[in-house]
């Protein structure tokens, strides 16, 4: 069932080619389905796997659907839903978004490192075109070239390890002896192949761009093929590569934190600012990562998810803000529900109490200070500080300075989905386990590499 | 009612009151009073000792205890934003956002109030992160420049907010808890200076921003000199106290005497302490020459709570039973003195819409019940017997002599002489003196925002004369923190407070001063009253040149005449080129700017070959690092 994740999608962006005007409502289909499916396989709190073809692993080309990839799977969909609720953001974009909504269920699920890379491509790809919206083309091709970039890279790590393992397959890759050489070449190709995605430090060049040219492409680019990425960083660097590297993104990561932080103070446009804070938080994600343990994985995917409910809200309002708006001043006193929506994402982007940020943002410090790594909670209130500034400077130049008699309507869905969210975020603060619990199983299947390897390599179920 | 379960409702009812205020600003303004003084009475009422969950955190368990520190902070604290709450019942109708106003006010309550409750330190920090993060919302409330206020407010308050996160998570990692009272046994024990010291400065550094001690002051004048004026009244008369709380738990509560013990420094006070001395002296130097030069009469007392927060931690800092207390009751001084000034300023702006005191002047025949508020809380800020603020100082001078410190003995005496020069500033230059002419229809404000002011100065006053009720809870704090002697000071049966060279009986110098007082006013009345004469007065119409000339020239700019425009030029300019440490700090901010803009544009502005270039360098030192 769970190849359905991927063939959906995929087939609906196939009919839709066809049909134009069915694009929106057969993306919602899609993303109403995804979530559907997910539901109703609720955490599997095992290894399943669906091979393709009948080739049983460690030959051919299998899905694994395990607590790792469900979670991730189930942030990811929940976006795009979250996405196809609004019709007006989507336009003319509904085929891309449903074949990136493929690429990155793909991404996500596949067992094989070759077929990640292909997924990879895909999305980049489509990623591309939805950035290029409202003829943001110079940003979009610097990012196709860097995607690009990226890729070739990734098939190169790819090969790499298929010549020092002779397999693709991931958890086959994860037990074989590869001598300390090839490992070095492996992983550091891998860390700056999937660098460019996840945003690490100086591979992110594109990020502000992208999420600065258009309203659609941060609020899915900074959430859901963000959260995919992280979640491939986490799968080979925790499973398959057993933490080997993990020195290379531990230190890249704490200089992306730093960079984008000040990057996004001087920011004097809404959307790049916050695109450089996304940046920053991917920083703390990675860097956590790097640690390894299960626990430190699960809480940054806890911090991830707070993130990235919390820059949906924030792009989706600044989006609105920016192309309806020239002169933000005082806009939030037009529209209070937005504003509040925003006010309250951006709080629990600092981790103020009172919102979800806060309960990430402690435990990674605490699970870090519990390590006696003393220098990662050092570079991360250092960050928090920076972070005040710009997002106090912004709440009060859009909630109290001067406004222009500018006006534009509510939007109604927008808003509607803006509060719910940041009350999500409030919800988060008082009872952690709504995101915490699914991450932190997350964190466990993507540090138990035996569990996987005997999951994909001993038991075969479904097929296709 | 648990103690959580008040914080936490509180928190909800602020939303209510919001939505409240939407429909009508004055009912949430007078809830807000009535929750208010239903707070005061539940603070009365609550026994010392009862503690309350909050629930658990990373497998720490949240606690909330109510000691003597929190009836003590909380009830001043309650006195001084209960003020502002019937004072705002009128005032606000002055403001543009009343509701959000009404809403923020009582979440930095409920903040306020869970930070003296805290019984480990990330409890605390929640509170303190509620607290400052509401009030960091009222202040863009007021004019232009409160909107960069708040930036800078909440940014200083952050840089001392997140140092403290570190030390408490420091302390959790070496001690395995976060309870106060457990690190503070843990520390006592702890071989290792090093680490023991710095937690403790880490976690004094919340309290140094918060309380506006040198090196992160600056906030105070910005952001008190421009928040809504009643607000300046709360943020100088309660927030700051938060700082000295958190200063105070640092100092004594972790008992730095015991703990460091084997770093003496002088006169039998640990290095660490000294340190703390030290800034805060700077901070008594910095705030009273500042405050000196102010024109703007909010930042003058702004600079003036700098000034007033050296002492607190001066006399904390000493650890010494006098200096302790002295600095405790300090704080309470401080409070309702700072508080009525700024609502006598908040009263004078609301009627006359200026704060410069160069551009006011002869307030007292408008406004006589405001003039008499903030004459009363002038002569206890700067430390003049009757009123009460007379005996805080003199407990922390006991203590500075009988510790033989002379150079902060004298810094304190500087600061105390300096305080007349500022107090006196506005007192001359907006309520005595020429009343200009367009000011002439200024009347005395209403009732609801005179009885607060009216009721702090009674409190202050009557405090003066009998100070035991505020100082019987400060002798249980000292108890509690095991400050030696168990003697008390506070010896009411006596009606006296025994100091190191000689006691002070509060009764006989009020009597004293009320004898005097008859005598002067024997005096007034036999002598021949002085006439008053209107010299700026005679011109006809609007824009028209006045009848007095000098030179031969007409005046058409009386207010560079104005006696109060460059009041003590004479002593500024002893230290005109004086530096500032508000430039250095911007540097600083500009260094992060700039940073910012050499990233921007060596990394995210370039062409795609560029980025083609930095992935391949990457490649290749990751590669040489890691062979």
């Amino acid at each position: 069932m769970i190849s359905l994740l991927i063939a959906i999608p995929l087939l609906l962006a196939f009919v839709s080619v066809m049909w134009k005007r069915l694009a929106k409502p057969l993306f919602f289909l899609a993303a109403v389905t995804n979530m559907t499916v997910l539901l109703a396989s609720w955490f599997p709190n095992s290894v399943e796997i669906h091979v393709m073809g009948s080739w049983k692993p460690p030959f051919g080309i299998n899905l694994v659907f395990d607590n790792a990839s469900f979670y991730a799977a189930l942030v990811v969909n929940f976006f795009f839903f979250l996405v196809s609720l609004m019709p007006n953001l989507v336009e003319s974009y509904g085929v891309s978004l449903m074949l990136l909504m493929a690429a990155a269920n793909g991404f996500v699920l596949t067992g094989d490192l070759f077929n990640s890379f292909v997924f990879m491509e895909i999305m980049t790809i489509t990623a591309v075109t939805v950035a290029s919206r409202r003829e943001n083309f110079y940003n979009a091709f610097k990012y196709l070239i860097l995607g690009g970039i990226a890729g070739s890279i990734y098939l190169l790590a790819t090969i790499f390890a298929y010549t020092a393992t002779g397999s693709l397959n991931m958890a086959h890759v994860s037990m074989a002896t590869i001598s300390a050489s090839s490992l070095v070449a492996i992983t550091t190709l891998y860390a700056i192949g999937l660098g460019v995605e996840a945003k690490l430090f100086p591979l992110n060049g594109w990020v502000s761009g992208v999420y600065g040219g258009n309203d659609l492409a941060p609020v899915i680019l900074g959430t859901s093929v963000s959260f995919a990425a992280l979640y491939m960083v986490g799968r080979l660097f925790g499973t398959v590569f057993h933490g080997s590297g993990a020195g290379v993104l531990y230190t890249l990561a704490l200089i992306t934190i730093i960079i984008g932080e000040v990057a996004a103070l001087r920011q004097q446009n809404l959307l790049k600012a916050f695109a450089y804070s996304s940046v920053a938080q991917a920083g703390v994600v990675v860097a956590m990562i790097s640690k390894g343990t299960s626990r430190a994985m699960g809480l940054a995917y806890f911090h991830l998810t707070n993130d990235a409910v919390a820059k949906f809200v924030i792009f989706l309002v600044a989006g609105f803000l920016v192309y309806n708006y020239k002169n933000l001043n005082g806009v939030f006193k037009k529209h209070k529900v937005l504003g509040a929506s925003f006010s309250m994402a951006t709080f629990s982007l600092v981790g103020f109490p009172l919102f979800a940020g806060f309960q990430s943002k402690l435990r990674i410090i605490m699970e870090l200070f519990s390590m006696k790594d003393y220098l990662f909670p050092a570079v991360m209130l250092l960050a928090t500080l920076i972070e005040v500034g710009y997002v106090v400077r912004w709440n009060v130049k859009l909630w109290f300075e001067e406004e222009t008699d500018e006006k534009a309507d509510n939007p109604i869905v927008a808003g509607t989905l803006a509060l719910i969210l940041s009350l999500l975020l409030v919800a988060v603060f008082i009872k952690p386990e709504i995101f915490l619990g699914g991450a932190m199983k997350m964190g466990n299947a993507l540090a138990d590499t035996k569990d996987y390897i005997h999951g994909v390599l001993s038991v075969v179920k479904g097929g296709m | 009612m648990a103690l959580s379960t008040l914080l936490i409702s509180l928190l909800v009812t602020s939303v209510v009151i919001y939505f409240i205020s939407k429909v009508s600003w004055r009912a949430g303004a007078i809830l807000n009073f009535l929750i208010g003084v239903f707070l005061i009475s539940y603070v009365f009422a609550l026994h010392i000792g009862v503690t309350s969950n909050l629930g658990t955190l990373f497998g720490q368990k949240l606690q909330l205890t109510w000691t003597h520190a929190s009836y003590y902070f909380s009830a001043v604290s309650l006195l001084v934003i209960v003020s502002v709450m019937l004072f705002a019942i009128k005032w606000l109708d002055s403001q543009k956002y009343p509701a959000a106003f009404n809403m923020f006010i009582l979440m930095m309550t409920a903040g306020s109030l869970g930070v003296f409750m805290a019984a480990d330190l990330i409890t605390l920090y929640i509170f303190w992160e509620i607290a400052v993060l509401s009030s960091m919302l009222i202040v863009p409330m007021g004019k232009k420049e409160s909107r960069k206020a708040a930036v800078i407010y909440a940014v200083m308050s952050a840089s001392g907010t997140y140092m403290y996160l570190y030390g408490a998570f420091l302390a959790f990692q070496r001690y395995g808890t976060l309870n106060i009272s457990e690190i503070a046994r843990h520390m006592v024990s702890d071989p290792s200076t090093g680490i023991k010291a710095a937690i403790f400065l880490l976690l004094a550094s919340a309290g140094i921003a918060k309380s506006g001690i040198f090196p992160l002051h600056t906030w105070l004048r910005i952001a008190h000199g421009n928040a809504p004026d009643a607000f300046s009244a709360v943020l100088s008369g309660q927030l700051v106290k938060l700082g000295s709380y958190v200063l105070m738990i640092t100092v004594a509560a972790i008992p730095s005497l015991r703990v460091f013990g084997n770093i003496p420094f002088y006169s039998g006070i640990p290095a660490t302490n000294y340190f703390l001395i030290a800034l805060g002296a700077t901070s008594i130097i910095i705030g009273t020459l500042m405050a000196i030069k102010q024109d703007d009469m909010k930042m003058l007392i702004a600079f003036s709570s700098v000034a007033n927060g050296g002492y607190i931690l001066i006399g904390i800092g000493t650890m010494d039973p006098m200096g302790f207390e002295g600095g405790v009751l300090h704080v309470f001084n401080h409070a309702i003195a700072a508080a009525v000034i700024f609502m006598a300023f908040a009263s004078v702006v609301y009627r006359t819409h200026t704060k410069k005191i160069s551009e006011l002047g002869g307030l007292i025949h408008k406004m006589p019940i405001t003039f008499l508020a903030y004459l009363f809380a002038i002569i206890s800020l700067a430390g003049i017997p009757p009123m009460s603020g007379f005996i805080s100082k003199w407990m922390i001078y006991q203590a500075l002599v009988r510790k033989g410190m002379f150079i902060t003995a004298f810094i304190a005496f500087f600061g105390s002489i300096g305080s007349f020069l500022y107090v006196f500033r506005p007192l001359a230059g907006v309520f005595l003196g020429q009343l200009p002419k367009k000011y002439k229809d200024v009347k005395e404000v209403p009732p609801v925002m005179w009885i607060p002011m009216m009721t702090l100065v009674v409190i202050s006053l009557v405090i003066g004369i009998w100070p035991f009720p505020v100082l019987q809870p400060i002798e249980g704090m000292r108890m509690d923190y095991g400050i030696a002697p168990t003697m008390r000071i506070a010896d009411s049966s006596h009606w006296l407070i025994k100091g190191f060279s000689g006691s002070w009986n509060p009764v006989l110098v009020f009597n004293l001063f009320i004898i005097g007082f008859v005598i002067a006013y024997i005096l007034y009345t036999m002598f021949p009253r002085p006439k008053k004469v209107d010299l700026l007065a005679p011109h006809k119409e609007e824009g028209a040149p006045i009848n007095i000339y000098t030179g031969g020239e007409y005046i058409y700019t009386p207010e560079l005449y104005h006696y109060n425009t460059k009041f003590y030029a004479g002593f500024e300019r002893m230290y005109e080129k004086h530096p500032s440490w508000e430039k250095v700090l911007e540097m600083l901010a500009k260094f992060f700017h700039d940073l910012g803009e050499w990233v921007h544009g060596w990394f995210f502005r370039p062409s795609p070959s560029a980025y083609t270039f930095w992935v391949s360098l990457t490649i290749l030192i990751v590669f040489w690092v890691r062979w």
